[in-house]
């Protein structure tokens, strides 16, 4: 960037900005639309951002609890400016509720995979008792913590398969473009407001069970260690560090 | 719409960005930077200013910080888009801009006519938001 743009004391345009950083024009437009479809578009790239963060280190994650999940997740909303909050109250305490300045709300809830029905529970607390269906929130989410040996994709099909044969009143569902295989969308009208509720199933890929040498180390030392992170053994790490040459 | 006091302002970037202090420690800045400005400097901030305000060293640094101050937990500023062509100012919706994005076609707020290259004509800058009308006057 060149040092005289900075000093000079003239608005930017839409066009420079986007050509000197990408990322701040991405930022301004996210705060305060009264577009229900452009809060949500926004959203779901902020959770795919950090999405990918917890996936990328799911080895350190992989003792966290549901809850500490999603707190994560709630924490990176709230410094992307949303009011995000865990467990707000809607009628029962839904996982996750996001809120920009014009009021528009997304309600997510958030499941640790075991079973579908325990999905199919969390599908209809989502849809039944937290949300209202409203035009200010005709949106929500279901994050699926995925740590089970089948892969995350076929636990995403299946639980599309199983939720297609229930008897959603006018149920539709879509691809999801920005995770293929790993997301999905579902439409059906909502009970409460009558309106279509759009719900973005996302499967977050936490399962972590590597067989390199590697992690027979990492395996030993957690075998050894009584409530210690084996990651916090110096010799571990080194032996770790070492394993990759 | 709920007035944002300095103390809740400061209090929030406390509790809300404690894992990314660097960002954190910028939003202060620009929240003592606002305090000291007066009236009229308040409704025209550019992102220069912000910048130089921040102590960050460029714009992308300045993305989190922007996005935290004009969010919805700490609403300190809006973002004001104007479409200036000649003598012509007419401030834009940012939905409007977003329907611009999606169909690729910015209509003029006068004519109605589609504006080509219509980015290189839409200014951007921030206000204090109204919600934070009382910050000001003495630091943090």
């Amino acid at each position: 960037m060149s040092q005289s743009v900075l000093d000079e004391d003239v608005p930017f345009t839409l066009k420079q900005l986007r050509a000197l950083s990408p990322g701040l024009a991405s930022a301004l437009d996210r705060g305060f639309t009264k577009s229900y479809d452009f809060f949500v578009e926004k959203l779901y790239q902020d959770i795919d951002e950090v999405t990918a963060v917890i996936e990328r280190g799911r080895d350190v994650r992989r003792d966290d609890s549901e809850d500490r999940t999603t707190e994560e997740i709630v924490s990176f909303l709230i410094g992307r400016g949303y009011a995000a909050t865990a467990n707000s109250h809607q009628s029962g305490h839904c996982d996750i509720t996001v809120e920009n300045r014009a009021g528009l709300v997304w309600l997510g809830e958030a499941k640790k995979h075991s079973d579908y029905d325990y999905l199919w529970k969390g599908f209809n607390q989502l849809t039944t008792r937290y949300s209202t269906g409203a035009p200010s929130s005709t949106s929500g989410g279901m994050l699926i913590y995925i740590r089970t040996q089948k892969p995350a994709s076929d636990v995403i099909a299946e639980w599309r398969q199983r939720l297609g044969v229930q008897a959603l009143a006018d149920y539709v569902e879509s691809d999801c473009s920005e995770r293929p295989g790993l997301s999905f969308y579902s439409h059906h009208k909502h009970g409460v407001s009558g309106l279509t509720y759009s719900v973005r199933h996302m499967g977050i890929m936490m399962a972590f069970a590597p067989k390199d040498d590697g992690a027979k180390l990492q395996k030993k030392a957690d075998d050894n260690a009584t409530g210690t992170p084996a990651s916090a053994t110096p010799a571990v790490v080194d032996a770790l560090a070492k394993s990759g040459d | 719409m709920n007035a944002l006091t300095i103390n809740d302002a400061t209090s929030r970037i406390k509790d809300d960005l404690s894992q990314t202090p660097n960002v954190a420690d910028a939003c202060y800045r620009v929240l003592d930077w606002v305090c000291t400005q007066p009236e009229g400097a308040r409704s025209h901030v550019s992102l220069q200013r912000l910048l130089k305000a921040s102590a960050v060293d460029d714009l992308s640094e300045l993305a989190p910080v922007i996005r935290y101050l004009t969010g919805a937990r700490v609403p300190l500023f809006n973002v004001v888009y104007e479409f200036v062509e000649g003598d012509d100012v007419e401030r834009v919706d940012s939905d409007a801009l977003y329907e611009a994005k999606h169909t690729g076609e910015f209509c003029h707020p006068l004519t109605g006519e589609v504006v080509p290259d219509y980015e290189s004509k839409i200014v951007v800058y921030f206000a204090v938001s109204d919600a934070a009308r009382s910050i000001g006057g003495a630091g943090r």
